[in-house]
């Protein structure tokens, strides 16, 4: 057997072949991924600080515009409007993850508690609003929110809203279609942690004093931790980048920086600054995703 | 007594697993339940623990009633089946958990949590996460994590179960050497009838809910009281007998005199296989039986005879299938079942 030959899982072969057939499985998925995510990554970089045309067209002319554009220059000096819109995303998507984390236990212990005929009734009912589309869930809430209906009018009877208006738009109308419709990637991915918890660590903790709070804490939280970063990961990108919703049920005053995104690329026919916000989106959900990960490093170490 | 247990009965749905059964417990004993799966002896131990409610019947501790206290509130601590260890805890903050739910400060706690790990012997394991620990470890930091809080009674819930059999012989002493140091009431569940024997002052066993026998271990072990009790404790030999006198059977093995009252015209006996003597010829009240199978153990060997009997006898002779063998039941040996 010369250097370059080995045996490899009962077979004779040289090193050459076996890199050979190593690439003719990963080509296909890398192929893949550079084509539709790696290339026009890049293109989005190029584009972020490219000019726009007169005519909405993009101008290969080198330039920072776009990006002290975004930190706030115009015409007149400084305004923070996109910095507070990013500010204001990151706000949403945070809050609508933690409503949905902290809504998804009660869910998850339902579920995980019920027998076995119950339970599929209960995911059912739980799924069916992942069947339908998400523009015609929010148009629900549109329903829903209307003013002759309970919600609106609770609304106006505690002086919250004018009686006689709906409840949209509002920051409450966002969360609520922002809750709805990411609830169940949290309560999903929690159920399972929770139908496979170790309840003998539960019991060891009642049996040593702890109160039902640090039972908690101690014996339920970091079990379910696993299950909550999944949903919490899963809830937390889209809805960076969520525009349906508060399009919808936040009015023009409540944009988010989906809905920036959206613009610049639709109607402002501004593809360089769009590239520029996608970019700094990406950067930012990158960076909470980065911190969160080193947090729970931290938590587990 | 100490600890009373009275008339506890607990269903699950149609499920009787516990059915009216009442038990005293004394202070600084190690009191054992000992029976198959599915006899009760967990759920009673959980009834004591805290972590279920009766259905009927109180507990109460120096005499006053515990039945409903909440398991975070009672002075029991358990050292559970799989040890139930906080996995994300290193050893010393599990021992310190039940110290810091009650609100002692950092240097107490661990002060205290130390002194506990040095009683089971892991000193410098402090830092060590559960899972880098081997299954004689972790029981004993179980252990500690339990006797730190100074409970009144500890609960063991089939503590040996995961250890392998060396390991158990061992930590049975060891376990019996706690208890006697420490003079804690100690309550174990287990089905283990060698382990019961080798830990316990007093045992119960239980079947189908019910206590089947308590007493003193060697009063249970050497009177069984009811043919379950006598098979569950491993002896094999029962003898069908009629009464014929006060105190006097008539088996198909010979007419023998008894040390006990027979309250029954026809019964069972038992005898256990180490209790048989063999003889050099007929004695009185003697039978002869063949060997059908002979069993080499070690220190001992194990007749099965023809007529149903096993004897364990030493291994000085040694016998083989179709000997024939003199043999004589001692009548302080033979044991009067009880069976409805």
């Amino acid at each position: 057997m010369t250097n370059d030959t080995r045996v490899h899982r009962g077979e004779v072969v040289d090193r050459s072949t076996i890199l050979g057939r190593k690439l003719l499985f990963v080509v296909p998925g890398m192929a893949w991924i550079v084509a539709f995510l790696a290339l026009p990554c890049l293109a989005l970089v190029a584009v972020a600080f490219a000019s726009r045309g007169n005519l909405g067209d993009v101008e290969w002319t080198f330039t920072l515009e776009n990006f002290w554009r975004l930190a706030g220059k115009d015409l007149f000096g400084w305004s923070p409007d996109n910095l507070m819109i990013l500010g204001r995303s990151f706000w949403v998507a945070m809050v609508s993850t933690l409503l949905c984390v902290i809504l998804s236990f009660p869910l998850a212990f339902f579920l995980a508690s019920r027998g076995p005929k119950a339970r599929a009734v209960w995911m059912t009912l739980l799924l069916i609003p992942f069947w339908t589309n998400l523009v015609i869930r929010t148009y629900a809430w549109l329903l829903v929110l209307a003013p002759e209906l309970p919600i609106a009018k609770l609304l106006a009877w505690l002086g919250i809203i004018q009686p006689g208006f709906p409840a949209y738009p509002s920051e409450f109308a966002v969360w609520i279609g922002m809750v709805s419709a990411f609830l169940p990637f949290v309560a999903l991915p929690l159920y399972t942690a929770v139908d496979k918890l170790d309840w003998s660590l539960v019991e060891a903790s009642q049996d040593l004093y702890a109160t039902p709070w640090r039972t908690f804490w101690t014996a339920i939280w970091p079990q379910t931790l696993p299950g909550i970063s999944v949903g919490a990961t899963l809830t937390l990108v889209p809805a960076m980048g969520m525009f349906v919703v508060p399009d919808m049920l936040g009015g023009a005053r409540y944009m988010l920086v989906g809905n920036l995104i959206q613009q610049q690329f639709g109607t402002a026919r501004d593809w360089p600054f769009g590239a520029m916000v996608s970019i700094a989106l990406m950067a930012l959900t990158l960076a909470t995703l980065l911190m969160a990960g080193r947090k729970g490093k931290e938590a587990r170490a | 007594m100490d600890l009373e247990l009275t008339q506890l009965t607990k269903n699950y749905g149609a499920v009787a697993a516990l059915q009216d059964v009442s038990l005293s417990i004394g202070a600084g004993e190690f009191f054992t339940l000992l029976g198959p799966s599915g006899c009760g002896k967990t759920t009673l131990l959980r009834l004591l623990a805290g972590l279920e409610l009766p259905d009927a019947g109180t507990i109460t501790m120096l005499g006053q009633d515990i039945t409903r206290l909440p398991a975070n509130q009672r002075s029991f601590n358990t050292v559970f089946q799989s040890y139930a260890l906080f996995p994300h805890m290193n050893v010393l903050e599990n021992v310190a958990y039940g110290l810091f739910s009650r609100n002692y400060s950092k240097t107490d706690g661990y002060e205290r949590a130390r002194e506990a790990l040095t009683l089971v012997r892991l000193e410098g394991f402090e830092k060590r996460m559960p899972h880098q620990m081997s299954g004689g470890q972790r029981q004993r930091v179980a252990m500690a994590r339990a006797l730190v809080n100074e409970p009144q009674v500890l609960l063991l819930d089939e503590p040996m179960s995961a250890l392998d059999a060396k390991l158990r012989m061992e930590v049975q002493v060891e376990l019996r050497q706690l208890q006697q140091r420490l003079r804690t009431t100690f309550i174990m569940v287990t089905h283990d009838q060698q382990e019961a024997l080798t830990v316990s002052d007093r045992v119960a066993v239980m079947n189908k809910g019910k206590v089947a026998q308590c007493g003193p271990v060697r009063e249970v072990f050497d009177r069984p009281a009811t043919r379950f009790v006598a098979d569950f404790l491993g002896t094999e030999n029962f003898i069908e007998a009629e009464r014929c006198g006060e105190r006097q059977v008539r088996t198909i093995l010979g007419t023998w005199d008894l040390t006990q009252d027979v309250p029954w015209e026809k019964g069972s006996l038992t005898i256990r296989p180490e209790k048989i003597r063999l003889t050099e010829s007929v004695e009185p009240g003697g039978w002869d039986a063949q060997v059908s199978t002979a069993v080499y153990k070690g220190g001992y060997q194990v007749l099965l005879l023809d007529n149903g009997l096993r004897i364990e006898t030493d291994a000085r002779n040694s016998w083989k299938a179709g000997d024939v063998v003199h043999a004589v039941c001692s009548s302080d040996a033979l044991v009067v079942l009880h069976d409805e």
